[in-house]
């Protein structure tokens, strides 16, 4: 399709001056279709935007690595983000009094947990190294799940939609799964759905109560620290 | 905004320099929260313009997610020929871990509960 587009703007169309701005317009797209489905779990504004920049991409011929250079920036904001998670961590760490002990051995079994089942089913089915490392760090968020993907030798973009799909299945099973197994306490319930469906679980534990959603916010941090601390050090020993 | 933006990223620095320094397999990035979340301990929480940048910075995180994860471009062969394993992995064993992880938060809970009204 390279006749479509001159190539006097091949130049352009890999600079920052086009891809930020096509970056921004394909989340404030994703942003406007999700409130406008009322909030609908699987029009996540990522999902969205992510698509249609690979669409924009794809129609315009350009490479993925030469948008990425040009889109460069916005990734940079990803990890200056991952250190402000600080801020919501330490305003939500004293919930953690009211249920110190359970919530805490909870975390460190959970986090395991979260992780083997995934890189044990993929195993099974015949997955790939890569692919089960890309897996395992699929419940904590994506800041996070991205970083330690690259640190043990996952795909870091696979990662991330890995991450987005887990928060997902949770965020839309949560309540089914309270009822069957008569779970009402909402401090199991958020802290539960924050350690293993991170951020999209939580924006669906804030909808059931604010205490819900703390508790979920508070778990989702703990579990991400937790995760990308040990998982590296896992992977490095086995390997 | 700019002294705090400068102060966060100011720890992400600090991060990525202890991650090589000490060729960390943590990312540098978590390294640089966890600084930063001692460093908020010590001075005693967040003033209002370190929250505000923070909170701004936060409420577009879905946005930061997309360069990288347009990436998914690259592994089309992947996710084709190993989807039914990574969507098993993803649905079944999120599942799984789940209905885990509320079972022993309900159980821990009972027994801190049980132990609590027997020292009372």
């Amino acid at each position: 399709m390279t006749e479509l587009i001159p190539t006097a703007y091949s130049e352009l169309l890999t600079s920052p001056v086009f891809c930020i701005p096509l970056t921004l317009a394909a989340y404030l797209i994703g942003v406007k279709v999700y409130s406008l489905s009322g909030k609908n779990t699987f029009l996540q504004p990522v999902v969205s935007g992510i698509i249609l920049v690979m669409l924009a991409i794809s129609i315009l011929d350009i490479p993925y690595e030469r948008y990425f250079k040009g889109a460069e920036i916005i990734h940079f904001l990803l990890s200056t983000a991952t250190v402000a998670l600080a801020i919501p961590l330490y305003q939500n760490l004293h919930y953690i009094r009211a249920t110190f002990r359970p919530l805490l051995l909870t975390l460190l079994m959970s986090g395991i947990i979260a992780c083997f089942s995934a890189v044990a089913i993929a195993w099974l089915l015949g997955a790939s190294a890569e692919i089960m490392l890309s897996l395992a760090p699929k419940s904590i968020t994506t800041p996070f799940a991205m970083g330690v993907a690259e640190s043990i030798g996952g795909y870091p973009p696979l990662t991330a939609g890995f991450v987005i799909f887990t928060g997902i299945v949770i965020a839309v099973c949560a309540t089914p799964i309270f009822k069957w197994l008569k779970i009402d306490d909402p401090i199991i319930q958020g802290a539960s759905m924050g350690m293993i469906g991170h951020g999209i679980a939580t924006a669906r534990a804030l909808e059931l109560s604010s205490k819900t959603g703390a508790f979920s916010a508070l778990s989702m941090g703990l579990m991400g620290v937790y995760t990308s601390i040990f998982l590296p050090y896992i992977v490095r020993l086995l390997k | 905004m700019l002294p705090s933006l400068t102060l966060i990223i100011l720890f992400q620095l600090a991060g990525t320099f202890v991650q090589q320094h000490f060729n960390s397999p943590i990312p540098g990035a978590v390294i640089g929260m966890i600084l930063f979340f001692l460093y908020l301990c010590l001075a005693g929480g967040s003033n209002e313009k370190l929250q505000e940048t923070g909170s701004r910075l936060l409420k577009h995180l879905p946005l930061l997610f997309i360069p990288a994860g347009v990436g998914i471009l690259v592994y089309t062969e992947e996710l084709r020929t190993q989807g039914i394993a990574i969507v098993a992995s993803l649905t079944l064993g999120s599942l799984i871990a789940f209905v885990i992880t509320l079972l022993i938060f309900k159980k821990l809970t009972a027994i801190q509960n049980t132990t609590r009204a027997h020292n009372d």
